[in-house]
């Protein structure tokens, strides 16, 4: 049985790891004995959820008294990341950690030396992997066989997530806004999909000092395919992921996982609706074990969970590695390195000079730079 | 920097702020703030940004949940209870003028007023904006409709009731209580950037051809949102303004054909692609059922509270049958061969019979100089690019940089 501890008790744990720990702890595959919080309150609060566990407000009090503990969860504020998951792997201990990985990239490359050190398992809660859509775009980009593709991939609301504090809208605790929050899935969800690539231009609407962008756009180049993506806080976009080559489309609305349209160039402009079928293991059985295709991201989460599990357990590779995580957060990175002020035209003209004037790169004197300089893939639209 | 401040814990900190010359905001008035109640929502970001270049005011923005800082990184921002008063007067406790923008539970609409009210009061605000609504004269069915006219306590729609009884409380506060100055507007549907009375004709258009009721005929009572927050910067700029009851909207008359039309041809859409349906009246279906169930106050309180606690599946599922499902760019196809399925609400909207008359408005607070209707398409079409609504499609990235 894996022993658990869970690090941060916010809206992450209760809504989504909350009821397939429970189970999973029911099954016998696991036991939660320990939740760690900065705010007491809530971790004994979420410790009534588990059979056995206790809350603690530190995680190396939560360590010296548990003992030994095989997987920290981790889905504390990003700033607390790689130090909480650099003190699990320093006891022994596996970690699956909260997207972002971390709010800086240097962070994030200490807690990836520090699990290879210590010989221990760094995943990454990226549970957009676990989509039967994305899995059948994937299969779709390999089919293509390395012929040039553009993509979109556009995903806008206003934000709902239940969070607990501000620290998430400030630049300083934060690392960022919509896209370390909602881009990083966009961005990892286009580095599964296509495999590495790097970054050619990024656009923000941040304003200087604390302020953290709503709005955000990147230019992408990754083997054969360059495309754009863009997120928002403030309000909805044509939301999807699109893909063209010369042989078809592929559209992913996102929501539910797994929908996907495809039409064949060819074949006129008709769409038609396919149902994804990937499915994951949802046991812990070394042979054929169950097969589940997701229905939604519930069981996505729970999925990823028994990949963890499995990965510890049975030695399989994890779905989202440390490795991974890192390239997807270093893309990121990049982009609010390389920001310049987004382009709102629509905006009165006094309005779009004061933006651009306190855009937080301008206040910071930092000169962003284009890294495109090469054409994109060639296709007929 | 993000001045969110927890009201009942910190005390906030004033940035600094860059006012800008704008001849459209000069007045020799001294500075003074607004406080507006609901800054998470469209109107209230917008008025919040706006208010930023006006020389001789200081937004403040107030909001119920830290998840509505995510659109208002740096501004000033206060975190409060709107469900208390006490705690609510304590927000508004240096500010001149509140604005009510608050949009969230809909079976609360009375008390959340009520509240605002008492907390102005208590903290002794000069005066009140409240925005109400057009809807509170359901589909304008007579010419004949005024500012000062009752409106309908017994709509349909849970909405328009709770901002009609709102407007029969503020009516009565106003002649008990006249320590403060009251004044409530009645925008009808705000558009522009960012609205979802906006990104929804993209959204319709990118999927393909679009069918309006009534011929398209309808009136749309807009107010492009720049032109509103402009008119409650009039009203709170004009000090000891009459109180009252306003109609508010762009001045220039709209139908629902002339609307679409205007967007689809600015953002590179067939003229064909706005088709128009004769219909007149409302066909009954299991999904207007449904909806017209939640709009009974006890039902739609009891999904609210269902709602969080059935998880992202049902939800999903909830969505799908009220929302339909998502079609893919240019996804619908072909020539409608009967009347468009829309919602009771969007129904009552294309059919609504009559522009609502803004005269006492622009007579007491005007003239003011608003954003033309040429203009405000040209700015909503341009962002409604950047979101991704052009007929060029979905790989047009020139809208960005």
């Amino acid at each position: 049985m894996v022993t658990v501890i869970c690090v941060g008790c916010g809206a992450a744990l209760e809504l989504l790891y909350r009821q397939p720990l429970r189970e999973m702890e029911k099954l016998g595959w696991l036991k939660v004995h320990g939740l760690v919080d900065a705010v007491e309150q809530r971790a004994q609060t979420a410790a009534g959820w588990f059979r056995q566990a206790r809350g603690f407000r530190d995680l190396e009090v939560a360590f010296d008294t548990l003992g030994q503990t095989d997987l920290a969860i981790i889905a504390s504020p990003p700033a607390f990341h790689a130090s909480q998951a650099i003190a699990a792997f320093e006891r022994n201990c596996h970690v699956l950690c909260e997207k972002p990985m971390s709010h800086s990239a240097s962070s994030a490359e200490e807690m990836v030396e520090k699990a290879r050190k210590h010989n221990r398992l760094l995943a990454v809660g990226m549970a957009r992997r676990f989509y039967p859509a994305v899995e059948m775009a994937r299969s779709w980009v390999r089919e293509s066989n390395g012929s040039p593709l553009v993509f979109s991939y556009r995903e806008g609301s206003l934000f709902d997530w239940p969070v607990a504090s501000p620290a998430q809208f400030r630049r300083s605790t934060g690392a960022g806004g919509v896209l370390i929050d909602k881009g990083i899935h966009a961005v990892d969800t286009l580095y599964h999909t296509f495999g590495p690539g790097r970054l050619v231009r990024s656009a923000d609407d941040a304003a200087g000092g604390e302020g953290v962008e709503s709005n955000a756009a990147l230019e992408l180049a990754f083997c054969s395919s360059r495309g754009f993506l863009q997120v928002s806080w403030e309000s909805p976009l044509n939301n999807g992921f699109h893909l063209a080559s010369e042989g078809g489309e592929l559209w992913l609305p996102l929501s539910p996982v797994d929908a996907v349209w495809r039409r064949r160039r060819a074949g006129g402009q008709t769409w038609e609706k396919v149902k994804a079928r990937a499915a994951w293991p949802s046991n812990l059985a070394s042979v054929k074990p169950t097969m589940v295709t997701p229905m939604n991201v519930f069981e996505c989460v729970r999925l990823q969970l028994v990949s963890v599990l499995r990965s510890i357990l049975l030695g399989e590779r994890p779905v989202a590695s440390g490795d991974e995580g890192l390239e997807v957060l270093r893309l990121v990175m990049a982009a609010y390195e390389q920001a310049t002020p987004l382009q709102q035209p629509w905006l009165p003209v006094s309005e779009q000079r004061t933006l651009a004037s306190t855009h937080w790169k301008a206040l910071t004197g930092v000169r962003a730079k284009t890294l495109g300089d090469q054409p994109c893939p060639s296709i007929n639209h | 920097m993000n001045n969110s401040t927890d009201i009942c814990q910190t005390r906030n900190e004033k940035p600094s702020q860059q006012h800008t010359s704008n001849t459209l905001f000069d007045s020799g008035l001294p500075t003074t703030k607004i406080a507006i109640v609901g800054a998470g929502g469209f109107v209230g970001a917008r008025f919040l940004r706006l208010v930023r270049q006006h020389p001789k005011a200081y937004g403040v923005g107030i909001v119920r949940s830290a998840k509505s800082l995510a659109r208002l990184s740096n501004m000033e921002v206060r975190v409060a209870d709107t469900s208390r008063a006490s705690c609510l007067a304590g927000a508004l406790v240096d500010c001149d003028t509140v604005v009510n923008a608050v949009s969230g539970d809909l079976s609360r609409v009375l008390e959340e007023t009520e509240t605002i009210y008492t907390a102005a009061l208590a903290a002794r605000c000069r005066l009140l904006v409240h925005l109400s609504s057009a809807v509170v004269f359901g589909r304008a069915l007579s010419p004949n409709i005024e500012d000062d006219s009752p409106p309908d306590t017994r709509s349909w729609m849970l909405y328009a009731r709770g901002k009609a009884r709102s407007e029969v409380f503020l009516r009565q506060a106003m002649s008990a209580q006249p320590a403060m100055q009251v004044v409530v507007l009645r925008p009808g549907l705000v558009w522009g950037p960012g609205s979802h009375w906006s990104s929804m004709v993209g959204e319709q258009l990118s999927r393909g051809p679009v069918c309006l009721s009534n011929g398209g005929r309808g009136i749309a009572n807009l107010v492009y949102v720049d032109n509103l927050v402009q008119m409650i910067l009039a009203v709170h700029g004009s000090e000891g303004g009459p109180a009252g009851f306003y109609n508010v909207g762009d001045p220039q008359q709209v139908t629902w054909s002339h609307y679409y039309q205007s967007l689809a041809r600015r953002l590179g859409y067939a003229e064909t692609d706005i088709r128009t349906w004769p219909d007149a009246h409302l066909p009954l279906t299991p999904k207007l059922a449904l909806e017209w169930c939640l709009q009974r106050q006890p039902l739609y309180r009891a999904a609210r509270w269902l709602l969080p606690r059935v998880g992202l599946g049902f939800k999903a599922k909830a969505k799908k049958i009220m929302k339909g499902e998502s079609l893919p760019p240019h996804g619908r196809e072909g020539v409608p061969t009967a009347a468009p399925r829309l919602s009771r609400e969007h129904w009552a909207l294309q059919n609504t019979a009559f522009c609502l008359p803004t005269n006492k408005f622009f007579r007491d607070y005007g003239p003011l100089e608003l954003t033309p209707l040429e203009d405000a398409l040209d700015a909503t079409a341009s962002w409604l690019r950047f979101a991704g609504y052009a007929a060029t499609g979905p790989f047009d990235l020139s809208h960005l940089w």
